[in-house]
């Protein structure tokens, strides 16, 4: 159900600011709500919107706001990396956007360790950080984050966005943006600082997030024709590398790995998706699959959802034989950058895409022709 | 000596017994010689349970507290398969109690740091290695009644202690004494440690040439 934040007339009370942040992480937690990776029995309430946090003083206003809503689960914890930690792998099992509530000062520095996670693991992460209010900032207070103690934007390269609001009258910008930062493929992880004298201020409604419709990113019909042509052109087979992006469409993968008669291989977090996998990147098996992917003569390689550096483990070893095209399919268009020295004197096509909308295009495109393959089918490898 | 436990059958055991569980759970390996165990483990599998590790940055204490939030976002058990070390970083076993999540976490505890200990090894750096020691801990020593327990010394004891945990209505910890000869399978990445510092290791030791065998590289 989503419930939209611009829902004051339902009741006619004035919302805080805090109160109506909340209401806005539910709804962005209803509408931009990807496949969820974890497919086995759900919560009694379905997947939840969590509110993680370690409870202090400059928090307060939206702790009591979070346990209050009847759509978001509070969850106290420890230490504030605990939170963000969480966050991440509540966000990668549901699909939908999950919230920290940090404390003032130093507390924002202990997310840091996790939130570089968190935007490498492609989770949807909204970090509350509260400010030192403008009439106290300066005054060298306890917890103080301010202009004079600037913690609250240490590691700010670290997030995808760090928004600092400095009126009420700001929200609705903000809202929007929000909206299309967490519609992302990949995630996004937004730290949204916020004065605390704000926090308990009234808050008119906000934009209806519901009628702002954001499209996936989509291969284009020349990209997937070039890629059907790579994968059913004749010598070797094609090898498909499985990263975690592609956890969430497994039921997929196997279809596609016999359509295309192709090997594949996983990085660690997409391990044994689909039977008959070559391996796993980074760790022992690094050697073997390079070995396997020359004798089967592999021509392309088509990279899928993957962050990780396609040579990670192997040391000084090359993963990809010689001549072999790759095909990297990601939303995010960085991940290119990260295999450089992998891919050095390789052909590569980057194509920036949603992994469940090229799937939905490749198979949409003719049946492989039956090429004439030098190389007899592999056994137990499709 | 003490009766200790191969770490590969720990990991074998527990990824299976997931794998197989009539409720789902979700896996978990922290960012430590866990994490190699487990992946190795699970790709023996044909169908691989939900597995999550902190893949690309490899952050410590990811697995721990994201098997938290996991839990409470899903309703679901989860397994966190982590080194002693590991769980002191961040033990979340008194909060997953007060939120009424069930999280078991199976410890591969030697008394050290596994991989910085081989890590100094590799590049006989004697002094360094000195101090990955570890006092010996009793893990299952919680403070609770509410998180069950129970210590693994042989291989014997592994699939009651895990159908235990597994059914046990709230937190567990298995404590598993591993053989602290077993290396972890973390192929060449010990050996790779060198690209850090631009040198060969300084001199080959009995453990460098251990890990330098060709099943390791």
């Amino acid at each position: 159900m989503t419930v939209l934040a611009n829902t004051v007339a339902e009741d006619g009370r004035e919302r805080t600011l805090a109160e109506r942040q909340i209401e806005l992480v539910v709804t962005l937690a209803d509408l931009c709500t990807r496949p969820p990776r974890w497919r086995g029995e759900r919560h009694q309430l379905g997947d939840m919107a969590c509110a993680f946090f370690l409870i202090s003083a400059a928090n307060l206003a939206w702790v009591e706001a979070a346990a209050a809503h009847p759509h978001v689960r509070a969850v106290s914890v420890s230490i504030e990396a605990m939170g963000s930690f969480a966050a991440i792998e509540a966000s990668i099992a549901t699909g939908r956007l999950q919230l920290v509530i940090s404390g003032s000062g130093p507390g924002t520095l202990g997310h840091l360790w996790a939130i570089a996670a968190a935007r490498a693991q492609g989770a949807s992460v909204l970090v509350l950080v509260p400010r030192t209010p403008p009439e106290l900032a300066g005054s060298n207070d306890i917890q103080e984050a301010s202009y004079d103690q600037p913690l609250h934007v240490v590691g700010a390269h670290l997030y995808d966005k760090v928004i600092a609001m400095e009126d009420v009258a700001q929200m609705p910008r903000i809202a929007l943006t929000l909206r299309q930062l967490f519609a992302r493929p990949q995630g996004a992880v937004v730290q949204l600082s916020v004065p605390t004298n704000l926090l308990v201020a009234p808050c008119p409604a906000l934009p209806r997030l519901d009628a702002v419709r954001i499209e996936l990113p989509s291969p284009g019909a020349a990209a997937i024709a070039r890629v059907a042509e790579l994968l059913a052109a004749r010598g070797g087979r094609p090898a498909f590398l499985f990263g975690s992006g592609t956890v969430a469409f497994r039921d997929r993968l196997s279809a596609l790995v016999e359509r295309w008669d192709a090997v594949h291989f996983s990085t660690p977090a997409a391990a044994a998706i689909v039977p008959g996998s070559l391996g796993v990147i980074g760790n022992a098996a690094f050697g073997d699959i390079a070995k396997r992917l020359r004798e089967l003569k592999v021509g392309c390689v088509v990279v899928l959802g993957s962050r990780l550096a396609i040579a990670s483990g192997g040391g000084d070893d090359a993963l990809l034989p010689t001549g072999c095209h790759v095909v990297h399919v990601d939303a995010d268009p960085n991940v290119v950058a990260g295999n450089a020295v992998a891919t050095w004197g390789h052909d590569v096509t980057f194509i920036p895409s949603d992994i469940g909308e090229f799937l939905d295009a490749l198979e949409r495109t003719a049946p492989k022709p039956q090429s004439d393959t030098s190389t007899p089918p592999e056994k137990g490898t499709s | 000596m003490n009766a200790t436990v191969d770490p590969t059958a720990v990991v074998e055991a527990v990824v299976r017994a997931a794998a197989r569980a009539s409720q789902t759970v979700g896996v978990f390996a922290e960012s430590s010689s866990a994490m190699f165990y487990v992946i190795r483990e699970v790709s023996k599998l044909k169908h691989a349970p939900y597995c999550r590790l902190s893949s690309h940055y490899g952050s410590m204490g990811h697995a721990i507290a994201g098997a938290l939030g996991f839990c409470a976002a899903t309703g679901q058990r989860a397994i966190v398969v982590t080194g002693d070390g590991s769980f002191d970083l961040m033990n979340p076993m008194r909060v997953a109690v007060g939120h009424g999540v069930r999280l078991t976490m199976i410890v591969l505890n030697d008394s050290r740091l596994t991989l910085p200990y081989l890590g100094a090894g590799h590049r006989a750096a004697k002094n360094a290695q000195a101090t990955t020691h570890l006092v010996s801990w009793d893990f299952t020593r919680q403070g609770s009644p509410q998180v069950g327990g129970r210590r693994v010394v042989n291989e014997a004891e592994l699939d009651d202690a895990i159908a235990a945990a597994l059914s046990f209505e709230g937190c567990y910890v298995i404590d598993a004494e591993i053989d602290p000869d077993v290396e972890p399978p973390v192929g060449a990445r010990i050996a790779g440690a060198d690209a850090l510092f631009g040198t060969p290791s300084p001199q080959s030791s009995p453990m460098q040439e251990e890990l330098l065998r060709d099943d390791h590289i």
